[in-house]
């Protein structure tokens, strides 16, 4: 608890991998402060006495040298760097200007007007939104002295969270109330969100402040009495006649609206009530046109917000202004916020694992990237408690996944394996094999699901780490698969035109190759959509996504070839069931599909690799200075991920130049292939266009899939067209004998291509 | 007091609980760090006390006084010599016999001692 200077440091010095493409170098303000502070100590204690030594200390102190230090040899000067200044203003939050005293001199038992409080409430609104946005309560929520009263000091029960202290229940204005009732329904539904983004995986310093500066929200006052609250006040609002019309409804939206925002969040967590959840989104995000469309009846009431209130907060940071977020922005982020929940609950249905993957890979790529509670929302749903999406176990989804790629209907996954006690039996030692694999691969595959759910660097970032840990988990299962071998009789295959030796399956290191050259590909188009990569890289990279995308395609040929051998055995002896039969159509069909998806992705990576090596020897790409790196530099940046990788193998340097380069190829020949690539990986994406939801393995999000792969088959179209420009530019150019090519290049900012994977240069002729 | 007996005494702080009251009156407790000649004082896991004024009658009174503090966690800080008034040790009261006890702030002091 009492270590966070030292801890502190330490994380940050862990943080700075400055080998890595991101660099994160973001203050940790709050990333030193994980733990509550201790309680404050007490000042009367009867076993501790004070004794006043300022005489004493200044007078030793005045002995030192000018320069000289005492200090706690266990005390660095590089931790002093992270003090607070006491009575500096910049620093101190608890500084007082001369004359300037600690509290507003706020009334809050002066009436308030009910546009007022309509001010109030849309400006809680935005604040409760820039909260999500990422910044602290500390400059958001709790800037309002409303809110400030209710929660300081922290209320028990609704009695105490009355503005005018010396009110009771019966004299509380109507409009007081009202405004009490949505504080105290802001506040629940903070402390919810509050609960369910800690509770999960996400980053401090990049996506969420879930510090609550040593302030409960409402943690001791039940959700249901605030409800009530709630309703009591719509009625007593709509019975009074102080109000005019139009006002009164506009407060009684406000007050509908959270009442629904505070169950909404309360019963998200919810994995069993996947509908209710779904229409409980949507009809709240009905009530959002009343909301937005009375904005304009409020009137701000600016004194009712004070930056001085972080100095009452606990914190080891400089005091910091109040975050200003327009209305259009909260309400945008509230819209995003209820279409998103409303898709992420959809996630509990489960299909197959396949399906899982392709749901959540799709979701978290929505532009823009759903809000971090939503995402935590995911994260709980898929992985709370470990148990998956509420009712599974997570070897249902491991087994399921193997079932469905190199393992179908095989004895390796037979349930009744387990229950074989004799330890000689080979069912016995398969099921323990298997469990020593699961064991070892449960983590890594749910991994990649947990790393899918964070923000975009992060995914990335992460991928980058973890890879390596793919390679090794694909050795221990092929020691494994060896001596699963001996259990299962595999007989191996001969064929003398591959090898003299027996092939085996090798399934569960099979297993964990595909995965891991999933991973990698991600990596690379990850990269390009995070603009990690240079234009004039563009041509290495795309080539390098093409080799990995060809080796699955390869990898996945091997595999068809054992399950389709598996399947005609079945087939042949008729005597399996009908399941057996199901499984390997399942593993064929997923087999099939990723192959499709394989070579749609290596025709195009190839095509535009060859398209700017063209356009990078037509000097039409301009590679930026680079005083401080070479080529041979940059190439081990980027395949730093890879390094460790034994299979496949990296492409060495000079090999990759001259692969990329292809000196012997003419331009010409060049933009013919390129051509030519683009024209299959466009056949291969309009078939992948045509798949159903199942052969596609993306049951759940079907739509969105299919909208993925339009995007990349315009990105192929248009890839096409690019080429032919060039191509039509380089023939006038060699018909004229002239040097100069009369096209410019000009490569589409993030965001504005058709797809974020698929970075395609827009040709423009010059006349 | 000779320079390496100065130094000794403040070596001998370190670590212990300080409580530093500024000239703004408010009043910083937390575990001595570091100092130098301008008597910069570096406290870690620091809590700050905000001080009201003084009630006016504190000299006549019998009663013992009882103010409410507010306090705040802050972590490590660094109080400029210029502004610190007071600076105050805690130590155990069981290792404390036959030492007087100094300075007048009744407000902070603890009840039984005073």
């Amino acid at each position: 608890m009492h270590s966070n200077g030292v801890t502190g440091i330490t994380s940050k010095i862990a943080d700075f991998d400055l080998n890595d493409d991101q660099i994160n170098l973001a203050p940790s303000g709050f990333a030193a402060y994980n733990s509550e502070p201790p309680p404050a100590p007490k000042l009367k204690s009867a076993g501790i006495v004070s004794l006043d030594i300022t005489e004493q200390f200044v007078n030793a102190a005045k002995q030192l040298e000018l320069g000289e230090l005492v200090k706690d040899p266990h005390f660095t000067l590089f931790e002093s760097v992270g003090a607070l200044e006491i009575m500096d203003p910049k620093m101190d939050s608890g500084y007082l200007q001369p004359g300037e005293t600690m509290e507003d001199d706020y009334d809050f038992s002066h009436p308030l007007l009910p546009e007022e409080i309509i001010g109030i409430i849309d400006q809680l609104l935005c604040h409760e939104m820039a909260w999500h946005m990422g910044h602290p309560l500390a400059q958001t929520v709790f800037t309002s002295l409303y809110i400030d009263r209710i929660l300081d000091p922290c209320p028990t029960s609704l009695e105490q969270t009355y503005f005018d202290k010396s009110e009771s229940c019966e004299d509380e204005s109507l409009m007081h109330q009202v405004l009490r009732a949505y504080c105290l329904g802001l506040l629940k539904t903070c402390g919810y969100v509050n609960q369910r983004v800690k509770s999960e995986h996400y980053y401090e310093e990049e996506d969420f402040v879930t510090h609550t500066f040593h302030r409960s929200l409402l943690e001791n006052i039940d959700h249901e009495l605030i409800i009530e609250l709630l309703e009591e006040t719509i009625e007593r609002l709509a019975v009074s006649n102080e109000v005019p019309q139009e006002a009164k409804d506009a407060l009684d939206f406000r007050l509908g609206f959270r009442a629904s925002f505070l169950e909404i969040v309360e019963a998200a967590d919810s994995r069993t009530s996947l509908e209710q959840v779904k229409t409980m989104w949507t009809d709240f995000q009905l009530l959002l046109p009343g909301l937005k469309s009375t904005t304009k009846l409020g009137k701000p009431v600016p004194t009712s917000f004070s930056v001085k209130i972080q100095r009452k907060l606990a914190s080891t940071v400089p005091p910091r202004p109040i975050v200003q977020v327009s209305q259009e922005a909260a309400f945008d982020q509230l819209e995003r916020l209820c279409r998103d929940g409303a898709v992420a609950v959809e996630v509990l249905k489960y299909y197959d694992s396949h399906s899982l993957m392709t749901f959540v890979s799709l979701f978290q790529a929505r532009k823009p990237q759903p809000s971090v509670y939503i995402r935590t929302l995911l994260q709980h749903y898929i992985f709370g408690d470990m148990i998956m999406l509420g009712n599974m176990s997570i070897r249902q989804v491991l087994d399921d996944d193997l079932s469905t790629t190199v393992l179908p209907a095989s004895k390796l996954l037979d349930r009744a394996n387990d229950e074989v006690e004799f330890p000689n039996d080979p069912r016995f030692k398969m099921a323990e094999r298997m469990e020593i694999f699961r064991s070892r691969a449960a983590g890594s595959f749910l991994d990649i699901l947990r790393t899918i759910c964070q923000n975009r660097c992060r995914i990335r970032r992460t991928l980058c780490h973890t890879i390596a840990d793919w390679d090794i988990l694909q050795l221990d299962a092929e020691e494994l698969d060896m001596q699963l071998r001996e259990f299962t009789k595999e007989t191996p295959v001969r064929d003398r035109e591959i090898s003299d030796e027996p092939i085996y399956a090798f399934a569960l290191s099979s297993w964990a190759y595909f995965y891991k050259l999933r991973q990698m590909e991600w990596i690379l188009q990850m990269g390009f959509e995070l603009e990690v990569y240079q234009p004039d890289e563009l041509a290495t990279m795309y080539y390098y996504l093409q080799y990995l995308a060809k080796t699955r395609s390869r990898h996945l040929e091997r595999i068809r070839g054992f399950n389709f051998r598996g399947f005609n055995a079945i087939r042949n002896k008729k005597t399996a069931g009908d399941a057996s039969h199901d499984e390997y159509t399942k593993a064929l069909t997923f087999v099939n599909f990723s192959t499709m998806e394989a070579a749609a992705t290596y025709g195009l990576a190839d095509s535009l690799s060859c398209l700017f090596t063209v356009l990078n020897r037509l000097s039409l790409i301009k590679p930026p200075p680079r005083p401080y790196s070479t080529d041979q530099m940059r190439y081990e940046l980027r395949m730093k991920p890879f390094l460790l990788i034994g299979l496949p193998e990296l492409i060495p340097f000079t090999d990759l130049t001259n692969a990329v380069s292809q000196p012997s190829e003419s331009t010409l020949s060049l933009l013919k292939y390129a051509a030519e690539a683009a024209i299959a990986a466009k056949r291969g994406f309009e078939v992948l266009s045509k798949l159903s939801a199942k052969e596609a393995f993306c049951q759940g999000s079907h739509e969105s899939w299919i909208k993925n792969v339009k995007d990349c088959l315009k990105a192929c179209i248009f890839t096409g067209i690019s080429v032919a420009a060039v191509k039509k530019a380089v023939e006038g150019m060699e018909k004229n004998g002239s040097k100069e090519v009369k096209i410019r290049v000009e490569i589409p900012a993030m965001g504005k291509g058709y797809h974020d994977w698929w970075v395609v240069p827009k040709i423009i002729p010059i006349p | 007091m000779e320079q390496a007996q100065s130094k000794d005494y403040l070596t001998s702080l370190l670590n212990k609980n300080l409580r530093i009251t500024t000239s703004d009156a408010r009043m910083f407790l937390g575990q001595f760090k570091c100092t130098d000649s301008d008597r910069n004082i570096i406290l870690a896991h620091t809590f700050e006390y905000r001080i009201p004024p003084p009630p006016k009658d504190l000299g006549e009174s019998k009663e013992p006084v009882s103010l409410d503090l507010t306090s705040r966690y802050l972590g490590l800080v660094v109080v400029p010599g210029e502004y610190i008034i007071q600076i105050e040790v805690e130590e155990f009261a069981s290792q404390m016999k036959g030492k007087s006890v100094g300075g007048n702030q009744a407000a902070l002091r603890e009840e039984s001692v005073v």
